[in-house]
């Protein structure tokens, strides 16, 4: 099953965004066309152990990501006072749309775009890809290590793995329309350099979702179509 | 991607310099032995990459350790030429950024107890540097 089915740490969790600004018709697509943005998934079951991945063009990595928020939306609990009644009871009110806080171990001369897109305050397609395994990297216009050409920019871009024997390995992805809101460096004397940023978030946030679990040497689907139905949290 | 081969190196590298082959000092790595032919000061470099740091996400190989090296000197000629080594060593490794990335921080001494056990002729001290590589 690709979309992850057991309890393990997420070690291999990236965090990706696509270059293009967000368009109304962006919007109204599903999931599943979302992901084909990011990257593109060829059928060459019997040709390799690995199956083919490659990122588009347009797909982002933040890179280097040291902490990740809390991803959902927070309870807001109202406190009623009950006349009469030595306790006071809870109603759900509504929820906050969530502040989304990285931390980033800074590099400069990788970092330096989080600022551009702080300046330019425009929404962009956001997605937290959780992973336990290795995936594919993704590489800066070169060859990846499943034999797919990435889109230039790409680097760093979690795509997945899959081959021939074992089928696709296992991944949850959340997707959320974004701005960057902050961008805060933090110097260090005996640690990395870190960098916080604070990520906004325009309506709801969707997910898990991740391709279908047939992703077998004996029937690897031709799209992304079997992408799945994603929950969207928040509503 | 730094492997631990890769910190070796690096550390080895330092002791390719001419702040430190003008001293005609010589260095060896440890687990590897002279028998009687050492000179009558030298110094051995040992590394010991101890922890390996969970500071981000993905495949990032990051870690974090000490460079030890140990100064031999002869021994009745008193501490001060140990804690010259150890100076020169400073210039090498205190606070430095080495090839591969590697991260060293503050140093410190530690006078082992007198003479060597393996060669009473010789009188030893470690010099000891922490360090990271993210």
């Amino acid at each position: 099953m690709p979309n992850i089915s057991a309890i393990n740490a997420s070690i291999y969790t990236g965090l990706d965004f696509l270059e293009a600004p967000v368009t109304t018709t962006l919007r109204q697509q599903a999931p599943y066309e979302w992901a084909a943005l990011f990257e593109e998934v060829t059928d060459t079951a019997g040709t390799g152990t690995l199956n083919q991945v490659t990122a588009t063009a347009d797909a982002r990595a933040f890179g280097q990501i040291r902490e990740f928020p809390n991803l959902g939306i927070p309870a807001n609990v109202v406190n009623v006072p009950q006349y009469g009644q030595a306790t006071s009871s809870q109603v759900s009110g509504q929820s906050d749309a969530p502040s989304l806080d990285f931390v980033f171990n800074y590099v400069p001369t990788i970092h330096a775009f989080i600022n551009d897109l702080r300046s330019e305050g425009t929404q962009r397609l956001m997605r937290v890809r959780l992973a336990a395994s290795e995936g594919i990297r993704a590489t800066d216009g070169g060859t990846n290590a499943s034999g797919g050409t990435d889109g230039a920019g790409a680097n760093g871009v979690t795509l997945p793995y899959f081959d021939s024997v074992d089928g696709m390995r296992e991944f949850s992805d959340f997707y959320f329309f974004g701005s960057v809101a902050s961008f805060e460096i933090v110097p260090a004397l005996d640690d990395a350099m870190q960098l916080n940023i604070t990520l906004t978030i325009d309506g709801n946030l969707f997910g898990p979702v991740s391709y279908a679990s047939a992703y077998t040497a004996a029937a690897v689907p031709a799209d992304v179509s079997d992408y799945g139905t994603p929950l969207e949290i928040g509503e | 991607m730094t492997t631990f081969d890769a910190i070796l190196s690096s550390v080895e590298s330092q002791f390719a310099k001419t702040t430190w082959t003008d001293t005609g000092i010589a260095a060896f790595p440890v687990n590897f032995s002279k028998g009687d032919l050492y000179p009558e000061e030298f110094v051995k470099i040992e590394l010991l990459p101890s922890t390996g740091l969970n500071m981000q996400y993905g495949s990032a190989k990051q870690r974090s350790g000490t460079i030890i090296i140990q100064i031999y000197t002869a021994v009745n000629t008193g501490l001060r030429r140990v804690t010259a080594i150890a100076d020169l060593l400073d210039s090498l490794f205190y606070r430095k950024l080495l090839q591969n990335n590697v991260q060293t921080f503050s140093s410190s001494m530690q006078i082992k107890g007198g003479n060597d056990a393996d060669n009473p002729s010789l009188y030893r001290a470690d010099y000891v540097v922490p360090f990271s590589v993210y």
